[in-house]
């Protein structure tokens, strides 16, 4: 008998969790935002996309009431996450995290969204590409590499990306300006590159500064240049590529981003919310130790900069056979 | 012939190999459909479609062997008339009804939201498997099926919806 | 080193606050793991931020034990409801399932539990013994390397798949192509597309595994009118005896160091070790011709191996800084966040870090024990549940875990998609788990098997030049001819009589 009333209370519990959320919804409209945020990331859990969101994440959330629910939305290269963000209600509770992906894919997939597709509210920072050679290749600077590469009949094996990464991006540009040849070896990844060039598999590689810091310092790996506008921080010895000589800014970047038709006065709210967060001395702290290279800026400045990146990635694209999907 | 001592009937034969002749059929037919895949300027690279045609050549001849070694048993063995096909679809029956259900469920949360429409997939067909098994009466089907229905739901949205934050429905 | 690990020890075993964080950390894990769409991976990204504001040594010990648990979780859901949680606990299944249909699901559980705790016992000490050893031999593992044994765990699979292997392999050819639909590496070039963005992205492993395995096992359960599909679990004695146990020591034994080995290998490590140990044990058992009907001596031994792994994943991570897979790459996440960069420079000079990170895998190790065995029984309680329940909350959780693991609904339709094969060939009498592999190894070794031919500059010689390429081929060359020599004599036999 005592199962039955057991029943009877758990039964009427269930209609009202069924019915709960139908009787939510007839509120009245609270100050934005009420409910919780969902942020996208365009990578798969553990990678390094994936530790700049939950880390801008969690700091955001510090500065809100409602909560941030992470959520990986991963395949075909980081396009799947953005066509996921770029297609959600413009009601801003849909955010993104995204890269330099994004400008390659939509000319490499005929499936995935081009940069007009969505709004980039906020710029994180740049993750500069570096040329890594092994200390036992002999080669002591640019200058050297250049020349054995131009000089030796077979060609130094990089380590990079599948074509349309931004290592695979890096050593092609490296290519084009110094006029050299080199047989790209294609890996899934950075830390199998890591690994191909750390054993001696390849020579030399295309990776971001921080993946090869550690072996740089304990000298089995040399970095003989970062492709960035200034010094990285993390190897303030390493001269960049302008300053011996060569013009080649590239290398990956984060930035934040919502669906198009966002209404105003939400789309200034997160705007600036993602500015503040991001210039947060804090978070720029957190950010150093994971070795994330933290530039805010805001809407406009972040558009210029993503149209340039364009510009400069689309030669590479078009000469590699990558333009496969939209002409410009 | 190793597959003659392993006991499989020649109809079996027939429809496992049937089975990978799908297959190998619709990886040719996509294979052929993709220009990109012909093209041979990849250097020292094989090229993408070195592995897809040793597999799908793998496949397809096994898959003929298979259809073979069914059909010659068959013609050679007399066979007593054992009802394959018949009992393989009628067995098929309730799972397929399931499986088009799953497709009408995953394609209905969108619409009508996680909670309702698990709530009334999982009522149904705790009830209908419930019946079908048949040693429950009526009555008594009711409270168990609801608090399956409660406990089931309930708990797969308190973690992977409330917790986790898994955006479905 | 030994030093350091026992002081270390004696203040974490002496710290409440770690022992407590290291127990809930075990139980989330295992919680998590055990789910569907959860993997180990996601677990740990998703507790990665509880642990910014923790010490480095507190957030090690947390982590830990969320990774060491939630690789035995992902071995429940692959016994009890025939959903491996993790790569590695594909092979678990096929004795462990079997075992449960046969009402023996704790006693299954038991042996798993214990055979991945020695296995990760021993993976560690190896880890602690000869990182350095273990790093240096991983490093001679490059591209023409990776593609030999590839090739050998996939002949070492064909030839230890329960029933035909004619059809094994058959099976593991389809697992090959649904490996290359998607992008390829080498040319960006979509292949098995079939011109629509849905397959671009590949066929992930949890959807295919969930429909292939689990939501299959939900159709057969409902074909067989409900009734009959499995016995209800006997909860039985939970320790099994002794004599059981010490029986199987050997094998165990085997497994840890199989595991330990293939385990550092990065990316492909646990697949391959499970499937090795799985295809050895089946020679050296005497009920070998019985695997796939539920043989103590299959589900030990890959466990065993299984959980090695976790040790030698740890290796590469630890004294190059190089992730092995995802779940390292988190775990290296939560050490860089507090200033920790794993590498040669942090093996050598802070031997103190090192050790806690070993004493936090200890006693993740230990207490995943103690807590599976109290939550064993409960499990298997669960099972009690009446199929008609059951079968259609197993049928949700797969949708649900299946979409979790990318939040994409493509997921969803491939995993139904899969459930449908996985059931029909069930019907046809095709063996299923070469499948899985073939997802698994296929895409390792076309990767790596067209890097080598780049590195070599097109030389098909690189092969053979290489002595553990060499090795592995002609181990599966070998793998592949002896039963086939061996056939053909029974058959010449046969012919004269």
């Amino acid at each position: 008998m005592a199962f039955n009333i057991n029943y009877r209370r758990l039964v009427i519990a269930a209609v009202i969790i069924i019915l709960s959320p139908v009787a939510c919804n007839n509120g009245t409209e609270a100050p934005f935002p009420s409910n919780p945020i969902t942020f996208v990331v365009n990578w798969p859990a553990g990678g390094g996309m994936d530790r700049a969101g939950r880390l801008v994440a969690e700091y955001a959330r510090k500065r809100l009431d409602v909560p941030i629910a992470v959520i990986n939305v991963s395949g075909a290269g980081g396009a799947t996450g953005v066509r996921h963000v770029a297609e959600s209600d413009p009601d801003g509770y849909t955010v993104g995290i995204l890269g330099a992906s994004l400008v390659a894919s939509q000319y490499i997939n005929p499936n995935a969204n081009s940069v007009d597709d969505i709004d980039i509210i906020s710029f994180i920072g740049p993750d500069p590409a570096a040329l890594q050679v092994r200390s036992d290749s002999g080669i002591n600077s640019l200058e050297d590499y250049v020349q054995r590469a131009q000089s030796d009949p077979t060609p130094i094996k990089n380590g990079n990306d599948a074509p349309g990464g931004v290592s695979h991006i890096a050593a092609t540009l490296l290519q084009r300006l110094t006029n050299i040849e080199l047989t790209l070896v294609p890996y899934r990844g950075y830390a199998p590159t890591v690994a191909a060039i750390v054993s001696g598999e390849v020579q030399s590689s295309t990776l971001p500064v921080h993946q090869l810091i550690d072996q740089h310092e304990a000298g089995d790996i040399k970095i003989l240049g970062v492709m960035s506008e200034e010094r990285h921080f993390m190897a303030p010895d390493v001269l960049t590529f302008k300053e011996q000589g060569i013009d080649l800014v590239t290398g990956d970047w984060r930035a934040i981003y919502l669906p198009n038709n966002i209404p105003e006065d939400r789309h200034a709210f997160l705007e600036t919310l993602f500015f503040e967060t991001i210039s947060d001395p804090e978070f720029q702290e957190a950010a150093r130790q994971l070795s994330f290279f933290i530039t805010p800026m805001m809407a406009e400045e972040t558009k210029q900069f993503v149209e340039d990146f364009d510009r400069s990635l689309y030669p590479v694209l078009l000469e590699n056979g990558l333009v496969k999907a939209r002409q410009k | 012939m190793s597959e003659n001592s392993s006991g499989f009937g020649p109809k079996n034969q027939f429809a496992a190999g049937l089975f990978l002749m799908v297959w190998s059929v619709i990886g040719w037919l996509s294979l052929i459909g993709s220009p990109a895949l012909w093209v041979n300027e990849y250097g020292v690279d094989p090229g993408p479609s070195l592995l897809p045609i040793i597999s799908l050549t793998i496949l397809s001849l096994g898959a003929l062997a298979l259809i073979g070694t069914g059909a010659l048993q068959t013609l050679v063995q007399q066979h007593a008339r054992t009802r394959y096909w018949a009992m393989l679809i009628k067995g098929s029956l309730m799972p397929g009804l399931f499986a088009i259900s799953l497709i009408v469920y995953i394609t209905l949360i969108d619409v009508v939201g996680f909670i309702p429409m698990s709530a009334i997939f999982s009522i149904t067909w705790m009830y209908i498997l419930g019946v079908k098994s048949g040693n429950r009466t009526y009555s008594s089907l009711l409270p168990l099926v609801a608090i399956g229905t409660f406990i089931g739901v309930g708990l797969i949205y308190f973690v992977f919806l409330y917790l986790i934050g898994v955006p479905i429905g | 080193m030994i030093t350091e690990f026992f002081s270390i020890a004696s203040a974490v075993a002496t710290d409440p606050y770690l022992l407590g964080l290291s127990a809930l950390g075990t139980i989330l894990g295992i919680l998590m793991g055990c789910l569907p769409g959860i993997s180990s991976t996601m677990a740990l990204a998703i507790l990665l931020p509880v642990t910014y504001a923790m010490s480095p040594l507190a957030a090690m010990v947390f982590l830990m034990a969320v990774f060491s648990a939630s690789v035995f979780g992902g071995s429940i859901s692959a016994i009890l409801i025939n959903i491996p949680g993790t790569p590695g606990a594909i092979v678990t299944q096929l004795e462990g399932y079997a075992m449960t249909k046969d009402g023996r699901a704790s006693e299954a559980l038991t042996y798993s539990l214990f055979s991945s705790t020695i296995g990760g016992i021993v993976g560690l000490i190896i880890l602690m013994l000869v990182a350095p050893l273990v790093a240096k031999a991983a490093m001679q593992f490059r591209s023409p390397e990776f593609a030999m044994t590839t090739v050998f765990g996939l002949t070492m699979l064909a030839y230890s798949t329960p029933g035909s292997t004619f059809r094994g392999i058959l099976s593991g050819v389809i697992g090959l192509l649904c490996g290359m639909v998607g992008f390829d590496l080498v040319t960006d070039v979509p292949r098995f597309d079939f011109g629509t963005s849905a397959l671009q992205s590949g066929i992930g492993l949890v959807p295919l595994t969930v429909g292939l395995f689990g939501l299959a096992e939900v159709f057969r359960g409902i074909e067989g009118g409900v009734k009959g599909a499995r016995k209800t679990p006997k909860l039985g004695t939970l320790v099994p005896s002794f004599e059981k146990v010490r029986r199987l020591w050997k094998t165990i034994l085997r497994g840890s160091a199989l595991g330990a080995i293939i385990g550092a290998i990065p990316a492909a490590g646990s697949a391959i070790a499970v499937a090795v140990s799985y295809a050895q044990e089946q020679r050296f058992s005497k009920r070998g011709n019985k695997f796939g009907t539920g043989v103590p001596e299959g589900l030990a031994g890959p466990e065993a191996a299984n959980n090695a792994c976790v040790g030698g994943a740890l290796v590469p991570l630890m004294t190059l800084g190089i992730p092995g897979d995802t779940m390292t790459a988190v775990l290296m996440g939560a050490l860089l966040i507090h200033g920790l960069r794993p590498g040669p420079m942090l093996f050598a000079e802070r031997p103190d870090f090192v050790a806690s990170v070993y004493v936090a895998l200890f006693l993740a190790l230990l207490l995943t024990v103690v807590f599976g065995f109290l939550l064993v029984r409960h499990f298997v309680r669960l099972m009690r549940t009446p199929d008609h329940i059951l079968l259609v909350i197993i049928a949700m959780l797969c949708v649900v875990g299946s979409f979790a693991i990318r939040n994409n609904i493509t997921d969803v339709y491939i995993m139904i998609a899969f459930g449908v094969i996985g059931y029909v060939m069930n019907r046809l009498d095709i063996p299923v788990a070469p499948l899985a592999f073939g997802l698994i190894l296929g895409p390792i070794l076309e990767e790596n098997l067209r890097r080598s031919l780049i590195i070599s500059d097109g030389s098909w010689l690189v092969f053979i030049e290489r002595p553990i390429a060499l090795t592995m081929l002609v181990l599966s060359v070998s793998a592949l001819v002896f039963p086939l020599l061996q056939r053909a004599k029974i058959l010449a036999s046969n012919l004269k009589r």
